[in-house]
């Protein structure tokens, strides 16, 4: 009796097997990028404590945002979350935390408040393209040292914290323009690294 | 028959050059009052920073960049005018906006011996003040050769010479950076013998108003408009013209050396 049973139940299991083994197979397919991701993810975590994994694609990073400290430039550590998926978004969320100006006195903004980040862009070479409003230029307090500040700090921060940004070229309403307030040279894109270090340092 | 015939001639070849004279003289004429032959002197145009629409930095009080600019350019120029090998032009005497390109053109088609662009600074921080002297600096330089892979990078051994024959405007300034450099320091040094008076020091910058032009050029930023004291003080002419006589003064230990 038992034995009947038995062999009727392994035939029901084999059966189901064959016949649901397209279903068996998808599982297959879903647990195995899972698992994989998820050793990924913590080997990524244990790699850098300075990108995080969050939580619904979301990743957060700490990042250096420089502002202005006398007459050079000093940086203040921010946390900035982004869509995994989209890697602009890193930059700019990095830039809209130096449009929010520092926390802590006696670091001074280096961009108009009310300044706005319409979008940014990179392309295939790293020229990074980065879409102001006209309220950059309408609240910004002019001046070749004011201009040097503004422009430096875009580069410097985004320099420190992306590797990927090979040269940025400001954007105004999505026009190149010849200079912010009529001093910098605006027109094409900063080739970074050169340009850093021997303006300021002096 | 003949004779008439040359006598016809050489009277139509007198009315010509008559004629030809006459259309020159006005320009000839104009010239001549625009700019004395005067040999051996040296050509220093003055640019006033901003002007018309374009007020440039603004301060507490409303002092405006475009004002102070052009009272120190005229200062500036009253002072020159009086050393025996000195000859000064301004871009601008009035209150109007002139396109950078045009500041720097009239300074190369003038031959200018210097170029001197007169801004006042501006900064988020209150608390900064003082002069600064810029010159242009050839930092983004590369991106030019990126942008075209067939030329060579040598700016400083282009001569002079070839330098203002055939340069592109974007490369023009470069053979000139050690002389704008050389009256930036001399600059610097004259204007660091005023008492009460911050200086900065000499900075490099892709500054737009220096681009293009052919000959030692530098950009002065004569204080801040947006620190409270230096707005007061940059207000005062007998400020702006204590700036000046320093600034005069190199120059002529410029063109002495």
């Amino acid at each position: 009796m038992t034995k009947i049973q038995n062999s009727k139940l392994y035939d029901l299991i084999l059966k189901s097997l064959t016949r649901y083994r397209f279903v068996f197979f998808l599982l297959l397919l879903f647990l195995i990028p899972i698992s994989l991701n998820c050793s990924k993810n913590e080997l990524t975590e244990k790699k850098s404590s300075e990108e995080t994994k969050g939580v619904n694609g979301k990743e957060e990073m700490a990042v250096k945002i420089f502002f202005l400290n006398g007459s050079q430039l000093a940086y203040e550590e921010r946390t900035i979350s982004f869509d995994r998926w989209k890697p602009s978004k890193k930059i700019s969320s990095a830039l809209e935390e130096l449009i929010k100006g520092p926390k802590k006195e006696p670091l001074k903004p280096t961009l108009p408040k009310k300044t706005k980040l319409i979008n940014v862009f990179i392309d295939e070479e790293g020229v990074t393209y980065i879409n102001f409003s006209k309220d950059i230029i309408i609240n910004h307090p002019g001046g070749t040292f004011g201009e040097l500040i503004t422009i430096y700090s875009i580069i410097r921060t985004l320099t420190e914290n992306f590797e990927e940004v090979q040269a940025v070229q400001i954007l105004i309403g999505g026009k190149e323009i010849n200079t912010l307030i009529g001093h910098i040279d605006t027109s094409m894109p900063f080739k970074l690294k050169s340009f850093s270090e021997t303006s300021l340092n002096q | 028959m003949i004779r008439k015939k040359k006598d016809y001639q050489s009277i139509f070849y007198i009315l010509f050059t008559l004629l030809v004279l006459y259309l020159l003289s006005p320009e000839l004429s104009s010239i001549a009052k625009e700019e004395p032959v005067k040999p051996n002197k040296k050509l220093v145009v003055i640019d006033a920073g901003h002007g018309g629409k374009d007020t440039g930095a603004s301060g507490v009080s409303g002092l405006t960049e475009k004002g102070i600019t052009l009272k120190l350019a005229l200062i500036l120029r009253d002072m020159l005018i009086k050393k025996p090998n000195l000859n000064v032009l301004l871009t601008r005497t009035e209150n109007i906006d002139i396109a950078p390109e045009k500041r720097v053109s009239l300074a190369n088609s003038k031959s200018a011996d210097i170029f001197l662009s007169l801004h006042v600074n501006g900064s988020f921080d209150p608390a900064q003040k003082g002069i600064e002297i810029y010159y242009y600096s050839e930092e983004n330089l590369e991106l030019f050769l990126q942008a075209s892979p067939g030329q060579t990078l040598s700016p400083k051994a282009e001569s002079e010479e070839t330098s203002t024959l055939i340069s592109t405007w974007n490369e023009a300034q470069n053979a000139f950076i050690p002389k704008s450099l050389k009256l930036a320091k001399i600059l610097d040094d004259n204007l660091r013998k005023l008492q009460d008076l911050e200086v900065r020091g000499i900075r490099p910058a892709p500054l737009y108003v220096l681009t293009g032009t052919t000959m030692p050029s530098l950009v002065i930023e004569a204080g801040f408009v947006t620190n409270t004291a230096e707005e007061s003080a940059l207000a005062r002419d007998e400020y702006l013209k204590a700036i000046a006589s320093k600034i005069a003064d190199g120059i002529g230990e410029y063109f002495e050396e």
